[in-house]
């Protein structure tokens, strides 16, 4: 077969086969190797410190990542920035949770609410605020996924696609996508899913570090040309290298507008930098490592490998933008989403000719698709793991349910919230829901912090205030988004088109910003705070000892 | 490496879960108060730190955008420099805090968990001594460290005092038996409640303040204040050197705390304290008779109590090697004066035995808990069965139906 020849689109769907067929080995082999509730939920507590650190920037580094900041930054500059940067900080505070956290539970983050709590209602509580964000979060990772991977593949309106057309390719691709990934889970269990992730996360460094390389080698290593390259491209030359084009806009004339806007602004990053620590997923994996100690070097090796990657995504963004340009980044996506492969296409072409771009672009794909998939494993294991061990092993089994009857629970509850998010998915194909990721980031920060910090350093605290810091945070978060712009009454001032989850028409926004967060997160705190002080239950200080004695040495820890 | 390590069977499932009562008893331990106080203040440091930074960072991109389009060399303008100063302060925060965690708190809490005898801890030792050789020999080869540690000793900007190291006891006055030119009660000039060696002392730039006092009962009578021995801040001259009270090798030489009442133990427990510069490094590992005072003072030529000798003597062979690894240790002083590196050369010899370390810490583990079991008992603490198991099951994450198990 002669190099020319090579179709870019049968490369990409070669590498995306062999990545399935290295999972699924992956995942064969671990489930052989998972025995009980310790192997599914934790993977067995073997794995090291940078394993799972890198495991961790696997679960957390998802498509909307790579390819959507990647994105942002092309289309909009400096503001796609502000979001890596807010995903970033918030590992600090994970980083001064992780240990305490580590050695207070065993599974979830229900095992550390309800520690020195009534069982019952904390565990409810925290069962339903774990399937609340991970199914939020899913369901963005997996319409996007929809979309994302018949771009990659290159399906576009009217084009076909071993018989299929651009609309059912996408449901095929949510299928399957969904498919594996409860395949992943029920399958492989937390080991399974954590190698998935860690294959994962090599893949996207070295896609990254490729790109990146590239692309500074193209400005001889002159970050200053590169950018200057990018603004004089954008056609709004400074301007591009500075805040505003997107985030907190400038209404000119209308300050009640522009301080919504900087308001809205303000709130994303709040909830960005809260969230993290919150994040279902997240917090799973805390219990994979044998100690605290190594939890701590997770967290760290996670920082390191964030950070680096969300440095490269600026490269990689300002190089889409400088050598791909804006008009051809919006004609593939109006959203910029595939900014990051065609400039992998752009920089490949300049290397290798004709087949190098279609090599490199086939190569960047199959890393956006390993990331979905893997981002997905990762809620879905996290969701039915609270579910199983949460609801199921203490609410409705009273905390005795036998291992093997939890662990197949936790299988099928996989396989429930798998299916539920394809059905869901599928639904929505079509909607905008690119804000659910914000509102994921924006619930976690709002009900799972609270209750964390409020447990962990409160002494006082008790039952009560649990409950209602999870349901306040929960609650307020989803009715500040339904009555938000996002959800209804949103329009394009210039052709009237609904920029809203509904169609143009219905409005019923009271909430004037986007990201519910900068209230509802004090507001989920001040429920917290109120419903202790008010409950006439006491707390126990000895419990309170108890959690503190071991949260912070570790003794009796599992 | 991450491949390094592949998991291989299961490790460490947890044995026993320390009694109730145990907890109570912890929750009075000074240490354990000693490691929440620092803990929550680090946390409330760190949050103030980073939070606030970054929303000032947010604030500015959002309200002060003719400031941030400033241009500061070629197309890079403010907003840029100061999201990528985001980037360095994030990693450089996580850094210093680890690096923290790892001095002040890791062996405070690994000695804690040690005396509970949680269980399932003892047979990841092992690897954990592993781990920590390696870091050790790491930290060897920086040299920043010990430039720093020195710099800090040669300006004296060493912090007062670690602790109150002197409420657990200070010696007062000379030891007896002390070499002749042991200064009683530390040289003048020593800075009051300079009871031991900062813990973070030559631990790079990050030095919190000097902790308040830990209230609650289990505070070893004060009194002591301004009676430690002196740092090695103050530049004194050499042979004159304090050596530490004797008395620590026979209280620690077996590695734990001194399971007697009275002046003696408080000692004790204030040389070990002393020598956590020293110990920091071992964490939970720390063999036996490093901990006692030469860990952390001594000298080339320090004098060591016969009963030091006696007491490692005592334990054959590894008593042996724990005779060369003070020795080892001295040699290192001597050559390089530094603390630090002392306890790093100290470390890798202990490192190359790796397997004695590990009997002799079970040995040394399985006394300490009986002693402090009888202890216990002795005090007449609260007894066990507070409560009923079936809650206790409930509590932590909860036991499985299955005989046998129990609580687990």
């Amino acid at each position: 077969m002669a190099w020319e020849d090579v179709d870019g689109r049968v490369l990409t769907f070669g590498l995306f086969l062999a990545f399935i067929v290295a999972t699924l080995a992956i995942t064969v082999w671990a489930r052989v190797t998972t025995k009980g509730a310790d192997d599914f939920y934790a993977g067995g507590r073997v794995f090291s410190g940078p394993q799972n650190g890198v495991a961790l920037a696997g679960d957390y580094m998802s498509a909307a990542s790579f390819l959507g900041i990647a994105g942002i930054i092309a289309l909009s500059g400096y503001d796609g920035f502000l979001y890596s940067i807010g995903f970033l900080v918030a590992w600090l505070l994970t980083l001064l949770l992780v240990e305490m956290m580590r050695n207070a539970g065993r599974f979830t983050m229900a095992d550390v609410l309800s520690y020195r709590m009534r069982q019952t209602p904390v565990r409810t509580a925290a069962a339903i605020s774990t399937v609340t964000v991970s199914v939020f979060y899913l369901l963005a990772q997996m319409v996007g996924a929809g979309a994302l991977v018949s771009l990659l593949l290159g399906i576009q309106e009217g084009e076909r696609f071993f018989g299929m057309d651009a609309g059912t390719a996408k449901t095929v691709t949510i299928v399957v996508v969904g498919a594996l990934m409860i395949f992943y889970v029920t399958f492989g269990g937390m080991k399974g899913t954590t190698w998935v992730q860690i294959v994962k996360a090599v893949l996207l460094m070295v896609g990254a570090t490729v790109l990146t390389v590239l692309v500074l080698s193209r400005f001889g290593f002159n970050v200053s040309r590169m950018l200057g390259s990018a603004a004089d491209a954008s056609g709004r030359s400074q301007e591009f290298l500075q805040p505003g084009q997107r985030f907190g806009k400038e209404v000119p004339g209308d300050v009640y507008h522009t301080i919504l806007n900087k308001l809205d602004f303000v709130s994303l990053a709040l909830a960005l930098v809260l969230g993290t620590a919150g994040l279902p997923h997240i917090v799973t994996r805390f219990f994979t490592v044998p100690d605290a100690r190594a939890a701590r070097t997770s967290v760290n090796w996670a920082i390191g490998l964030v950070g680096a990657f969300y440095l490269m995504t600026l490269a990689l963004g300002f190089g889409a933008a400088a050598l791909v340009g804006r008009d051809a980044i919006v004609a593939q996506d109006p959203a910029g989403n595939t900014a990051a492969p065609q400039l992998a296409q752009a920089l490949g072409q300049e290397v290798g000719g004709k087949v190098g771009g279609e090599i490199l672009l086939a190569f960047i794909a199959a890393v956006a698709f390993a990331t979905i998939l893997a981002v997905v494993s990762g809620l879905v294991l996290a969701s039915s793991t609270s579910l199983a061990h949460d609801f199921f092993g203490h609410v409705l089994m009273f905390g005795r349910p036998r291992e093997s009857q939890e662990v197949a629970v936790a299988r099928f509850a996989a396989f429930l919230i798998g299916s539920l998010g394809i059905v869901l998915a599928v639904v929505a194909q079509n909607l905008n829901v690119a804000f659910l990721v914000a509102l994921a980031f924006a619930m976690a920060a709002a009900a799972n912090l609270p209750a964390i910090v409020l447990t962990l350093f409160w002494k006082r605290f008790n039952t009560a205030g649990v409950v209602a810091g999870i349901y306040g945070g929960l609650g307020s978060s989803l009715m500040l988004v339904i009555c938000s712009p996002v959800v209804s009454g949103k329009t394009d001032p210039v052709t009237g088109e609904s920029l809203s989850l509904l169609p143009a028409g219905v409005d019923f926004h009271i909430f004037p910003l986007e990201n519910p967060g900068l209230v509802s997160i004090p507001f989920g705190f001040l429920c917290a705070i109120v419903a202790t002080l008010l409950s006439r239950e006491k707390a126990d200080p000895e419990r309170y000892d108890e959690l503190s004695v071991r949260s912070l040495t570790g003794t009796g820890s599992h | 490496m991450v491949w390094d390590s592949t998991p291989s069977g299961r490790r460490g499932r947890r044995a026993d879960k320390p009694p109730h009562w145990r907890y109570a008893v912890m929750a009075q331990d000074e240490r354990y108060l000693l490691v929440k106080v620092r803990f929550r203040r680090v946390v409330v440091g760190m949050v103030a730190a980073f939070l606030g930074w970054y929303l000032a960072y947010v604030a500015l991109s959002a309200f002060a955008r003719g400031f941030m389009a400033r241009q500061v060399f070629g197309n890079v303008n403010v907003a840029l420099l100061l999201g990528v100063l985001q980037f360095v302060s994030t990693f450089l925060l996580a850094w210093c805090y680890s690096r923290y965690a790892r001095r002040a708190l890791d062996p405070l809490t690994a000695e804690l968990r040690g005396e509970a005898g949680s269980g399932g801890r003892g047979r990841r030792g092992g690897r954990k001594a592993e781990g920590n050789a390696g870091r050790h020999r790491r930290d060897q080869n920086d040299p920043d460290q010990n430039d720093a540690a020195r710099h800090r000793r040669e300006n004296g900007h060493e912090p007062p005092a670690w602790h109150n190291d002197a409420s657990h006891g200070a010696p007062p006055g000379a030891p007896p038996g002390s070499p002749p030119g042991a200064p009683p009660g530390g040289p003048p000039g020593a800075p009051p409640g300079a009871g031991g060696r900062s813990p973070w002392a030559g631990y790079g730039s990050y030095r919190p303040p000097p902790i308040p006092p830990p209230p609650g009962p289990g505070v070893h009578g004060g009194g002591g204040a301004g009676q430690g021995p002196p740092g090695r801040w103050q530049g004194l001259p050499e042979p004159g050197r304090w050596h530490g009270p004797p008395g620590n090798a026979n209280g620690n030489g077996n590695g734990t705390r001194g399971a007697g009442h009275g002046p003696a133990a408080a000692r004790s427990e204030q040389a070990e304290r002393g020598a956590f510069g020293a110990q920091a490094e071992w964490g939970d590992l720390g063999p036996p008779g490093l901990q006692s005072t030469q860990g952390a003072w001594g000298q080339p030529g320090a004098w060591v109590p016969p009963g030091a000798w006696g007491q490692q003597g005592m334990q054959g062979e590894q008593g042996m090697q724990g005779v060369q690894g003070v020795q080892g240790m001295q040699g290192a002083f001597g050559s390089q004066g530094e603390q630090g590196a002392g306890a790093v050369s100290a470390e890798a010899e202990w490192g190359a035995s790796a397997e004695t370390g590990r009997l002799r810490r079970e040995v040394v583990q399985g006394r300490a808990a009986r002693e402090a079991a009888a202890r216990e008992r002795a005090e007449g603490r609260p007894g066990d069965g507070r409560r009923p198991g079936r809650r206790e099951s409930g509590r932590d994450g909860g036991g499985w139906a299955r005989p046998g198990l129990g609580g687990l």
